[in-house]
């Protein structure tokens, strides 16, 4: 029998945010979208919001309704980042599969670890609150659905146990919603012929809720009886990358050039720093552009020189966009997208262009900049949007990063808070 | 037009002006020949870029021109039976091609709707022997790009100074120098960039011979004449890249080598290196100061090979694209070189013993 942990940090985004502010843990809180870019809904709360019936995904103004005293504050999704692999190289030293399912679940197979799970399950419990002051809830058991399963039962800060023999008596009372891919639309379906506790599936024919729900149906009904075979993947980053690729629908429609130099610079921006994390840089690029009526277009264009650094794929993509952009229609997203991929040390020539030379350096630059928001996060270094509104010629702005404030300033603000100390590995 | 001429010569001439008949043109008449019998034959190739005229002997019994599909009129020239051959046309511009007993007619165009190749108004010219000027080209044209985003280094540099006529091509990786001394009169220093494609049907055209050919450039145009051929090539405008900032100051380390054992040990190591994969360099390293190693080491395998050199300076161990240096020492037909580095990210630099005929230049690549 294999043993499988589901790992469920609560309250996440809410969580965090109340370690930077202790404050913010005396009355109902929740973490929201910036209303201004129109992503104004509930992300996550804490345990006072939550009872006070605020709701994930409900419109501000919906939660506010219900909790007038609800205090909002804005998501950080870089420090989410941050925690959620704080806590995953916790998971990593009880063993090497480790799955992750958001960024605040995970699966772990602790089969060959020689320690029982459930001793395992509560050290991690136990060391993630001392050491990075958060809580979670873990599901012990034979398999992923019923490990995930567990995690649900208890919740804050527990452990709980599913063994096979448990399972009428554990699992089948539950309603329908609390087993893994159970949505809504599949609850209502199920309701109308008056099966409602995961028990009633179990206890249905297999082959009439297959012909009722199709192949996925007959997957919830080996998952309602407790069976799942499907296994932890870690991510594996070896997997070949073909391009690298980011876009963004923006919280207003474009109208000017500028605008859209500013939307290209960011996107380049993080495009250049995934392909150096992956060590690799591209021949191509291309880019994609969708106006206010949902027409897209999608341009590619060769590179004279391989790159990762931000400036050329910038550059690149406002050429192609002035080539094939004749603004009939303002523009709702943009994307930008690195072809053509190489490993970054398939190409050591050296030339004495000084292109070329200008790449290296920036290259380099850049290599450091990513060091530093690897330390201090990513908004320790950002990009000065002056760039974009100076002349085309200018090509090479020396200030095109702009340190936002001194380093030492921004080890306080976004080092891990007093008295929790990194875990190290 | 109605004439009579020798296939052989009629042939060697297509040869010579098909070079610049054009391919996919969105102007059908430029994948036609034009052929203007007056004074002698001309046939004349065009692609706006560049054009070749070809005078040749006929006997011409009505004057008149003509322009013919390039394709068709190659092929049955080339496998008509008999040297002899009759070309007539008449006022629909239909080509009739006699030999022996074989005859063709073939639809032509006419020839007033064929562009005229530019006139060339140079009030200065260079007059070299065609040999060497052959050779300065066939020695200098690898190392152009051919990469379309630098247009300026795709093409060579000539430029006259000091009765030195030098011949530059870059391509961001490598440079080729060669120079010689020429015997004019007129001290008069020009420079001008020669799309290398367009040098290289000059270096067709050019015989092996002491005849001389004429060089003179316009402000947008040169023409290369040779009296039987003109060829006219459109100048790349801009400044071509200053060779001489590039080239390094002080060696640190020399070595005297012969160029066809370093290019032979270097065609071996790179056998083991796959053509299309950039990743895995030829390593040239000195252990000591007699001896050089040129090694390679790669998926597929691994070769070594030694070398006596005489070395002078530091010890080298570096990393090259083994193409750029290969292409390079194919070109030397001196017995013995000077092969020359700047540390291990410095360009590596390839000169004759004496004199500065010519000057290769090689960058490595990064450890």
């Amino acid at each position: 029998m294999r043993a499988i942990l589901h790992s469920d940090l609560n309250c996440f985004y809410a969580s965090v945010e109340m370690l930077y502010h202790p404050e913010l843990a005396r009355g109902p809180m929740a973490v929201c979208g910036d209303p201004d870019k129109r992503h104004g809904i509930i992300l996550a709360k804490n345990e006072q919001a939550k009872r006070l019936g605020v709701k994930t995904g409900e419109a501000i103004w919906e939660a506010r309704q219900k909790c007038p005293d609800l205090t909002l504050q804005p998501a950080h999704g870089y420090l989410y980042v941050r925690y959620s692999e704080l806590v995953r190289s916790i998971y990593e030293e009880y063993t090497d599969l480790v799955e992750p399912y958001g960024l605040d679940e995970c699966w772990l197979d602790v089969s060959d670890n020689l320690q029982t799970p459930v001793k395992i399950a509560e050290e991690i419990r136990r060391r993630v609150r001392e050491e990075l002051g958060l809580t979670v809830s873990i599901g012990v058991s034979y398999n992923k659905v019923m490990a995930k399963l567990g995690s649900d039962l208890k919740k804050p800060d527990a452990v709980t146990i599913i063994k096979p023999q448990d399972i009428k008596t554990l699992v089948w009372p539950l309603p329908l919603s609390a087993l893994f891919y159970c949505g809504p639309r599949t609850v209502r379906k199920l309701a109308r012929i008056n099966i409602r506790t995961i028990g009633d599936l179990a206890r249905c024919e297999a082959g009439y809720i297959e012909r009722m729900l199709g192949k996925n149906g007959l997957g919830l009904w080996n998952f309602a009886n407790g069976v799942d075979f499907s296994e932890v993947r870690p991510v594996r980053e070896q997997e070949e990358i073909k391009s690298v690729g980011n876009s963004t629908t923006l919280p207003a429609d474009l109208n000017s050039r500028d605008e859209v130099k500013q939307t290209f610079l960011r996107l380049a921006d993080k495009v250049a720093s995934r392909l150096r994390k992956a060590n690799m840089v591209c021949r191509g690029i291309q880019i994609s552009v969708r106006d206010a009526e949902l027409v897209t277009i999608e341009r590619q264009s060769k590179l004279y020189m391989t790159t990762c650094v931000t400036k050329t794929l910038y550059e690149q993509a406002m050429q192609l966009f002035d080539e094939h952009y004749f603004w009939q229609r303002p523009i709702r997203s943009l994307g930008l997208r690195a072809i053509d991929l190489l490993e970054a040390d398939e190409d050591r020539q050296l030339s004495y262009l000084t292109e070329f030379k200008e790449e290296e350096r920036w290259r380099e630059a850049e290599k450091a900049i990513d060091k530093v928001r690897e330390r201090y996060g990513n908004e320790a270094v950002t990009r000065d949007f002056r760039y974009c509104r100076g002349s085309d010629n200018q090509a090479v702005a020396s200030e095109l990063y702009r340190f936002k404030d001194k380093a030492g300033e921004l080890a306080d603000q976004h080092a891990l808070p007093m008295g929790f100390q990194a875990h190290k590995k | 037009m109605r004439l009579n001429c020798s296939r052989r010569k009629l042939m060697d001439s297509i040869n010579i002006v098909s070079k610049a008949v054009a391919t996919r043109t969105p102007m059908p008449i430029l994948d036609g020949i034009l052929m203007n019998a007056s004074n002698g034959l001309t046939l004349t190739g065009y692609d706006m870029e560049t054009g070749i005229e070809s005078r040749m002997e006929a006997d011409i019994l009505a004057s008149g021109s003509v322009v013919v599909p390039a394709r068709v009129f190659t092929e049955i020239v080339r496998r008509l039976p008999d040297d002899d051959v009759f070309i007539e046309t008449d006022d629909k511009f239909m080509v009739k091609v006699e030999s022996g007993a074989s005859a063709f007619n073939i639809r032509g165009l006419s020839a007033d709707d064929y562009p005229a190749l530019p006139i060339v108004e140079h009030d200065r010219s260079l007059v070299i022997e065609q040999k060497m000027l052959k050779d300065m080209i066939q020695q200098t044209k690898f190392a152009a790009s051919t990469d379309d985003s630098r247009p300026i280094l795709k093409g060579i540099n000539v430029i006259f100074e000091n009765g030195e006529l030098t011949l530059v091509t870059i391509d961001g990786f490598r440079l080729a120098v060669r120079k010689e001394k020429i015997k004019d009169e007129q001290q008069e220093a020009m420079q001008f960039i020669v799309p290398a494609r367009a040098m290289e049907d000059v270096s067709h055209v050019l015989n092996d011979s002491e005849e001389t050919v004429t060089i003179g450039p316009s402000h947008n145009y040169v023409l290369f004449d040779t009296g039987e051929v003109k060829i006219v090539s459109r100048l790349i405008q801009g400044d071509f890249l200053n060779y001489k900032s590039i080239l390094p100051s002080g060696n640190k380390t020399s070595l005297l080598a012969n160029p066809q054992t370093l290019l032979s040990a270097i065609e071996r190591a790179s056998i083991v290196i796959d053509r299309d994969d950039k990743r895995f360099p030829v390593t040239l390293e000195t252990p000591d100061e007699d001896t050089l190693v040129i090694s390679s080491k790669t998926d597929i395998g691994m070769s070594r090979e030694e070398l006596n050199v005489a070395l002078t300076g530091e010890l080298v161990d570096i990393d090259f694209n083994p193409k750029l240096f290969m292409d390079a020492l194919r070109e030397i037909e001196d017995d013995q070189i000077s092969v020359s580095f700047q540390g291990s990210v410095g360009p590596c630099s390839i000169q004759p013993l004496e004199g500065e005929s010519f000057f290769y230049l090689v960058l490595p690549l990064r450890r």
